[in-house]
C-alpha cells in the first residue's frame, strides 16, 4: 500500500460528495485523474516509471518522460518540467487533489490528471 | 527618428514584469484593452535618458511561444510584429527572475530565436543574496548576445543601468519592419518541431506564409542557446536559500490540512470587518461634504428646476455611488495585499478541488473574492483563467457576490427593520442577518455553476491549470498603491458617465410630465408641500411606471413606490436609496438617515396598515441578493463575453431567481407572522 492511497478525512467527504454528483444522470463526464494502480518494483528489475500523480509526499524523483497532447507537453516543459530534471513532491491539498511539486527552485502546482502525464523515476 | 520607439516588456508570469513596468513608468500609463480583445493592455511612456523617449508595452506574461489562450495570443503577435493595430516592437526587454533562472534561461532561449533586439533584465536583485545565489551576468551577456542588467523593482537598484542599455542597444537596433524578417527564424524551428502548431499559427496570421517561403534570411541560423550547460556556469549556489526555506516553513502552516484552511476563513472573517470597521467614518465624510455641497447648493441659488437636478440628481445619485468607493478600495487594498504577498496562490491551491466540483477552478479565486468589492473589475479579473469553461461559469456567477452597491440598501433595511436582539452579548441579529446574506450569495452562486455545469458545453483545447507559489515577500506598498489608484480613477470614471446618464434619465421621468395648475392650486388651499411632493411624483412618468409593475411584484409585498425603486435601481442597486429619498421627501436618501427610516416606517397602504413590515422588508433583501441590478456589469460582461446572449440569460435568471426567492420569502415570513 503506497502513501496516496490513504486518503485525508477532507478528500473521503469530497469523494462522497462527487460520488453523490455522479448518480446524476446525463451529467457531463467528469475528470478521470485515478491511474491504474502501478506493481512494485522487484528487486532485480529496473524500477518502472511511474506516473507524478502516484509520488508520495516528501519523495524526490527525476523526469523520465511526458506524454499527452504536442501542447500541452510543450507546455510543461515551459514550466520547468523538462526530461531528466529532478523534482519534489511536496505535499497534496487538504481535499486530495492539485498536488504541488519543487522543481528547481520553483514551486507549482499541477491537477492530478496532469500530473498523471508525467512518468517519472523515484529516487 | 520620428515617432518615438515602441519597447516591449516580456517574461513569464510572475517573473516582476507588472512591477518593472510600473517602476519605469511610474503612474504615467495607460490601461485600455488591445483593440477587438478582451485583453488588458498596459501602455506607457518612459523618459530613457535626456530627450529620448520611449513607448512601452507591457505584454501579457507567456511561458513560451506556443500561445494557448488568448492574451497570449496578443503577446506573441506584438513580438513577431504581426498585429494588426500595433507597430512591430524596436526592442524587447526580457524580464525573468532572477531568483528562478533556471527556467528563465529556457524561456530566454526561445525568445532568442526571434532575432528581436533586447535588452536582459533580471528581476528581484534584492532577494539574490538572501537566496545565497550569484549570476554571471557578463558570462550571460556574451553568450546571449545582449546586454544583461540586474534590477530590483522595489529598491530601484539597477533601473538606470536598465535605461542605458536600452538607449545604447536602441542607437545600433535597425528600424523594425513589418512582419519582422527575421522572426522566419522562429517559424523554421516551429516547422522542424511543431509542425501542428505552426499550422495555427499561420491559419490566424496567413500572411507569415510569405515569410517562409522567402529566401532565408542569413543572421536566421545563429546557433540556438545551449541550455543545460549554461545554467551551470551562469547560476551560482553559494549558500542555503534562506527565503525559500521560510516559504516552505510557511506553508507548513498555511497549507496544513486543518490549521491551513482556519488561517483562510479566519483572514477572510477578518477581512471583512476591517472593510466596514475602516470605511464607515469614511463614508461619513464623504456624506457630510455631499451634503455641506448640497445646503450651499440650496442656500446660494434661486429654487428652480436647475437646482432641483444639481441637488437631487447629481448629489443625490452620482454622490451616493461616490460615498461607497471608500469600502471598495478597502477591499482591493487587502486582496492586493493578499495577491502581492503570494498567498492568494496558496489559497487557489487550497479551494481548487471543492471549487471544481462547482465546475470553477483555483484560478476563480480572485475574481470571486474581487466580485465582493465589485462585480466589474472582478469580471476583468478572470483574464487569467484559461480555460474558457471555467472563466465562463466564473463570470456567470460573479453578479451573485454582495458587492458593495448592496451595502446601502443591506444597511438602511436591516438598521430599519430587523429588531436589535443579543445572543449570548457577542452576536448580534442585525449582524446575522447580514452575514446570511452574505452567505446566502455565496452558497447559491456555487450551486448556480454546479447547476450550469451540466447545461454549458464547451470543445476546446484543454489547457492544464497550472499553479505556481512565488516565494513569500513583503508586499510592495508602491504596487499596492497603483493598483488601488487605477482601480479608484475606473470606479470614478464609471460613476460620471454611466451613473450619471442613469441619473440624468431617471430624474427626469421622476419630474415630468408636470401638473402646474394642480400644484399651484394645492398649494394656494394650503396643502403641505411634502404632499404636492407625492401627488407630483404619483403623477409622473416613473410614478406611472411604478403603478403598472404593481401588480407584477404585489405577491412580494412591495407597491408602487419600491417598484419604482425597483425600476430605477436597475441601472446601478444603490439607487434605490437615493429614490427612497425623494420619494419620502426627506431631502438627500442616505442610509444612515433618521428621517427616512421615520418615514418609511410610518407609511400606510390604502388599507391603513403598514406597508413596510418585516416581511416585506426580509423579500426586499433577498431580492437584492438575486438580481443583477447594474447596467455596468451587464456592459462588461457583454464586452468581456463577446455575444449579448450570456448577459441576457444571466439578467433573466437572476431576476427570475430574486422573484421566486422573495415570493418564498415574504411568504414564509406572513405565515410566521411578519
Amino acid at each position: 500500500m503506497s502513501i496516496h492511497s490513504i486518503r485525508s478525512p477532507w478528500r473521503y467527504l469530497v469523494g462522497v460528495v462527487v460520488r453523490m454528483v455522479r448518480l446524476e444522470p446525463g451529467s457531463a463526464p467528469r475528470d478521470n485523474y485515478e491511474v491504474e494502480p502501478v506493481e512494485e518494483p522487484r528487486g532485480d528489475e529496473p524500477a518502472k516509471p511511474i506516473p507524478l500523480s502516484h509520488l508520495p509526499a516528501g519523495s524526490r524523483a527525476t523526469i523520465v518522460k511526458l506524454i499527452g497532447s504536442q501542447s500541452f507537453r510543450s507546455r510543461l516543459r515551459a514550466l520547468g518540467l523538462h526530461e531528466g530534471a529532478e523534482l519534489r513532491c511536496i505535499r497534496r491539498s487538504p481535499f486530495g487533489d492539485p498536488v504541488e511539486i519543487s522543481i528547481y527552485n520553483l514551486h507549482i502546482a499541477l491537477r492530478l490528471k496532469d500530473a498523471s502525464k508525467v512518468l517519472v523515476h523515484p529516487l | 527618428m520620428i515617432s518615438a520607439p515602441l519597447i516591449v516588456l516580456v517574461g513569464p508570469p510572475n517573473s516582476g514584469k507588472s512591477s518593472l513596468f510600473n517602476r519605469l513608468t511610474g503612474a504615467r500609463q495607460k490601461v485600455a484593452n488591445y483593440p477587438g480583445t478582451t485583453v488588458e493592455k498596459r501602455e506607457g511612456e518612459i523618459l530613457l535618458a535626456e530627450g529620448v523617449r520611449a513607448k512601452i508595452l507591457d505584454l501579457p506574461g507567456i511561458l513560451e511561444l506556443k500561445p494557448l489562450s488568448e492574451d497570449e495570443w496578443i503577446a506573441v503577435s506584438v513580438l513577431l510584429g504581426m498585429h494588426p493595430e500595433l507597430p512591430p516592437p524596436h526592442l524587447a526587454i526580457v524580464v525573468l527572475d532572477a531568483t528562478t533562472l533556471e527556467r528563465g534561461l529556457h524561456f530566454l532561449a526561445e525568445i532568442k530565436t526571434l532575432e528581436l533586439p533586447m535588452v536582459i533584465a533580471l528581476t528581484m536583485k534584492d532577494l539574490l543574496p538572501q537566496e545565497g545565489l550569484v549570476i554571471h551576468t557578463e558570462l550571460l551577456a556574451q553568450e546571449v548576445g545582449a546586454p544583461v542588467v540586474l534590477v530590483s523593482s522595489r529598491t530601484g537598484e539597477g533601473i538606470e543601468t536598465l535605461k542605458l542599455a536600452v538607449v545604447q542597444t536602441l542607437k545600433n537596433a535597425p528600424q523594425p519592419k513589418k512582419p519582422h524578417p527575421l522572426s522566419s527564424g522562429y517559424l523554421r524551428i516551429l516547422r522542424k518541431e511543431h509542425p501542428q502548431f505552426l499550422e495555427t499559427i499561420l491559419e490566424r496570421m496567413p500572411h507569415l506564409k510569405d515569410l517562409l517561403s522567402a529566401p532565408e534570411h542569413p543572421r536566421t541560423f545563429s546557433p540556438t542557446l545551449a541550455v543545460e550547460p549554461l545554467i551551470a556556469r551562469v547560476i551560482e549556489h553559494r549558500s542555503a536559500a534562506k527565503l525559500h526555506r521560510l516559504s516552505e516553513q510557511m506553508d507548513q502552516v498555511l497549507l496544513h490540512p486543518v490549521a491551513g484552511i482556519l488561517i483562510f476563513l479566519l483572514l477572510m472573517f477578518l477581512i471583512f470587518q476591517s472593510v466596514y470597521f475602516f470605511s464607515e467614518p469614511l463614508v461619513d465624510l464623504l456624506d457630510q461634504g455631499r451634503e455641506a455641497l448640497a445646503s450651499a447648493l440650496r442656500t446660494n441659488l434661486p429654487p428652480s428646476l436647475a437646482l432641483s437636478f444639481l441637488s437631487e440628481g447629481v448629489l443625490g445619485g452620482v454622490g451616493n455611488v461616490i460615498s461607497f468607493l471608500p469600502q471598495i478600495l478597502i477591499l482591493f487594498f487587502w486582496i492586493s495585499l493578499l495577491e502581492e504577498s503570494g498567498y492568494l496562490s496558496r489559497v487557489a491551491f487550497l479551494l481548487d478541488r471543492p471549487l471544481r466540483t462547482a465546475g470553477l477552478s483555483g484560478k476563480s479565486v480572485i475574481p470571486l473574492l474581487s466580485g465582493f468589492a465589485c462585480a466589474v473589475p472582478a469580471i476583468m479579473a478572470t483574464r487569467t483563467i484559461e480555460d474558457y469553461k471555467t472563466r465562463l461559469l466564473t463570470i456567470l456567477i460573479i453578479p451573485l457576490m454582495t458587492c458593495s452597491a448592496r451595502l446601502p440598501v443591506y444597511t438602511l433595511l436591516i438598521g430599519t427593520f430587523i429588531p436589535e436582539v443579543q445572543f449570548f452579548h457577542v452576536l448580534n441579529l442585525k449582524g446575522l442577518v447580514m452575514f446570511g446574506l452574505y452567505a446566502l450569495g455565496v452558497l447559491s452562486a456555487l450551486l448556480w455553476a454546479w447547476g450550469l455545469k451540466g447545461v454549458v458545453r464547451y470543445k476546446g483545447i484543454p489547457i492544464p491549470m497550472i499553479l505556481e507559489f512565488p516565494l513569500y515577500r513583503f508586499p510592495s506598498l508602491r504596487n499596492i498603491g497603483i493598483t488601488l489608484w487605477m482601480r479608484g480613477i475606473a470606479f470614478l470614471k464609471r460613476a460620471g458617465t454611466y451613473i450619471f446618464l442613469a441619473t440624468l434619465i431617471l430624474w427626469l421621468l421622476l419630474q415630468f410630465p408636470r401638473h402646474y395648475h394642480e400644484e399651484i392650486s394645492m398649494a394656494s388651499q394650503g396643502v403641505p408641500a411634502q404632499e404636492i411632493t407625492r401627488f407630483r411624483l404619483e403623477h409622473s412618468f416613473a410614478g406611472r411606471i411604478g403603478k403598472t409593475i404593481e401588480p407584477l411584484i404585489a405577491p412580494l409585498g412591495f407597491d408602487w413606490k419600491i417598484g419604482i425603486g425597483l425600476f430605477a435601481s436597475f441601472s446601478a442597486r444603490e439607487v434605490m436609496i437615493s429614490i427612497l429619498g425623494t420619494i419620502y421627501s426627506v431631502g438627500e436618501g442616505d442610509a444612515a438617515s433618521v428621517s427616512l427610516r421615520k418615514a418609511m416606517l410610518n407609511d400606510r397602504r390604502p388599507d391603513g396598515k403598514p406597508l413596510w413590515t418585516l416581511a416585506t422588508a426580509l423579500s426586499l433583501l433577498v431580492f437584492y441578493v438575486y438580481a443583477l441590478q447594474c447596467v455596468s456589469t451587464v456592459i462588461i460582461m457583454y464586452r468581456e463575453l463577446g455575444r449579448p446572449l450570456f448577459p441576457l440569460l444571466v439578467l433573466a435568471s437572476t431576476y427570475g431567481l430574486g422573484y421566486l426567492m422573495s415570493f418564498i420569502t415574504y411568504r414564509i415570513a406572513l405565515s410566521l407572522g411578519g
